[in-house]
């Protein structure tokens, strides 16, 4: 592709400079195309300083770190670019979580296909357990790589707490009923600990007011252990989930929403958060 | 690998892929000034020539991996920059200040290869012939033979409609084909 022809130095200025008229600064222009040569010239009548100007532009909006695919489909989700950089920030909505997510899935499906009623048992144990533990770490200074940001930043608390709730219940909910979908037997079951896992996330919530999310996930995890462990040993696991306990579930949830709200109204900036 | 002032614009493209800025910067001092100095003859404002200049560049540094390795990476540079320009420039036409006339706005087939032909020929005759265009019809002409934009885009930047440049490109070949056959003088 090199040419034998070049444009000659009082032609290249006056192109430069502008005068070299339509059909000569057309024809010079079809040569830089293809011409390193007469390109490297051109920029010897091109003033530097503008072009450093522009460079500094460049470089300034080129080290800002690209946007992750997390935090494009936020923002297509119709989120701000900074709500999305906040929200996509949570620890519990990084690649590394669903995978973990989605091999702990695939364990439990594999157990309550192979595993009886143990099997049952354990997909009830982990499966209200999920969102809990997402929502637990979706916030707070244990696993928030952003939270001493986010606390000195403008920006209020709470509506980052909601939004990471939502994105983790939208990423890890869809990827638990999918599991229990396909796995055969599971009946209500498959929905029916839809209702303690969204109370143990508002509770998990609530309980954030006061102390550590991870500290209250863990408590509700310990205590939602203890329940399915010893409804397998007595009788069933299934136990956990009869009609009487679901209504319960309810009634928790609903008092974790509004103890929530509460106790963010009365104290609406940050320090409610620990 | 490493690129450096001895690399080939498509090693250089490859290392900004690769997250090189320092490839980047190499790319930027071999193109941005004939880029500057070709967009500053469609546009006649420093800024937004600035502007299309940094958004390219920027376009280049996200993008990069999407250069297929044919071709000139001047002339894919060039394509972006001129696409960037017609962007940037919608809805502020003083800045071309182009005089616009009321052609009929025929159906006009669309540009076809023939206008690779007038790529093609060196400027001999062709510049002659092309000086005896009407400026309008030369505009046209630079913005979809040379700067290789659609029918659509050069009507944005010319702020002219598309079958308006479709016509006038058509009768600006039909002008040319006379002129070179001898038709004209």
């Amino acid at each position: 592709m090199t040419a034998t022809w070049h444009a000659d130095d009082a032609e290249l200025s006056r192109y430069v400079a502008g005068v070299a008229g339509a059909v000569n600064g057309a024809s010079i222009e079809q040569h830089l195309l293809r011409c390193p040569v007469c390109r490297a010239r051109v920029a010897e009548y091109v003033p530097q300083q503008p072009l450093e100007v522009v460079w500094e532009r460049i470089r300034r909006q080129a080290e800002e770190p690209r946007p992750t695919p997390a935090q494009r489909a936020l923002v297509r989700a119709g989120l701000s670019g900074s709500d999305a950089l906040l929200v996509a920030a949570a620890p519990s909505l990084r690649t590394s979580w669903l995978l973990g997510l989605a091999g702990t899935l695939g364990f439990v499906a594999l157990s309550v296909a192979y595993g009886g009623a143990r099997g049952l048992a354990f997909f009830l144990l982990v499966a209200p357990l999920v969102p809990v533990v997402g929502v637990a770490f979706a916030y707070g200074p244990d696993v928030d790589p952003a939270y001493e940001v986010g606390r000195s930043a403008p920006y209020p608390a709470t509506r980052l707490l909601l939004l990471r709730t939502a994105a983790v219940l939208a990423t890890s909910l869809p990827l638990v009923v999918a599991t229990s979908l396909v796995v055969p037997g599971l009946d209500a079951t498959a929905f029916a600990w839809l209702l303690p896992a969204l109370a143990f996330s508002a509770v998990v919530l609530a309980a954030s007011t006061w102390c550590r999310p991870a500290v209250a996930a863990t408590a509700v995890a310990l205590g939602w252990a203890c329940a399915v462990g010893s409804a397998a040993l007595v009788r069933d696991a299934a136990a956990v989930l009869t009609p009487t306990l679901l209504a319960g579930y309810c009634l928790l949830g609903v008092a974790a929403v509004l103890v929530l709200r509460l106790r963010l109204r009365r104290n609406p900036f940050s320090r409610e958060l620990t | 690998m490493r690129a450096d002032i001895a690399s080939g614009d498509p090693e250089l493209l490859a290392a900004v892929a690769g997250g090189d800025l320092g490839a980047l910067r190499l790319l930027y001092d071999r193109h941005a000034p004939w880029l500057a100095v070709r967009l500053g003859r469609r546009c006649n404002q420093p800024e937004a020539v600035s502007d299309v200049l940094q958004d390219t560049f920027l376009a280049v540094w996200k993008e990069a991996a999407r250069w297929r390795s044919d071709g000139e990476v001047a002339a894919w540079l060039w394509g972006i920059a001129v696409r960037r320009l017609v962007s940037r420039l919608r809805g502020h036409h003083e800045a071309l200040a182009l005089p616009s006339d009321d052609v009929a706005a025929a159906r006009a087939p669309e540009p076809s290869a023939e206008d690779k032909v007038l790529l093609g020929v060196e400027y001999g005759d062709l510049g002659t012939a092309l000086l005896r265009l009407s400026p309008e019809m030369r505009a046209v002409v630079q913005a979809t033979v040379l700067d290789g934009l659609t029918a659509r885009e050069a009507g944005r930047l010319l702020g002219i409609p598309e079958n308006t440049v479709k016509t006038r490109l058509r009768r600006a070949k039909a002008h040319l084909r006379l002129d070179l056959s001898g038709g004209l003088t």
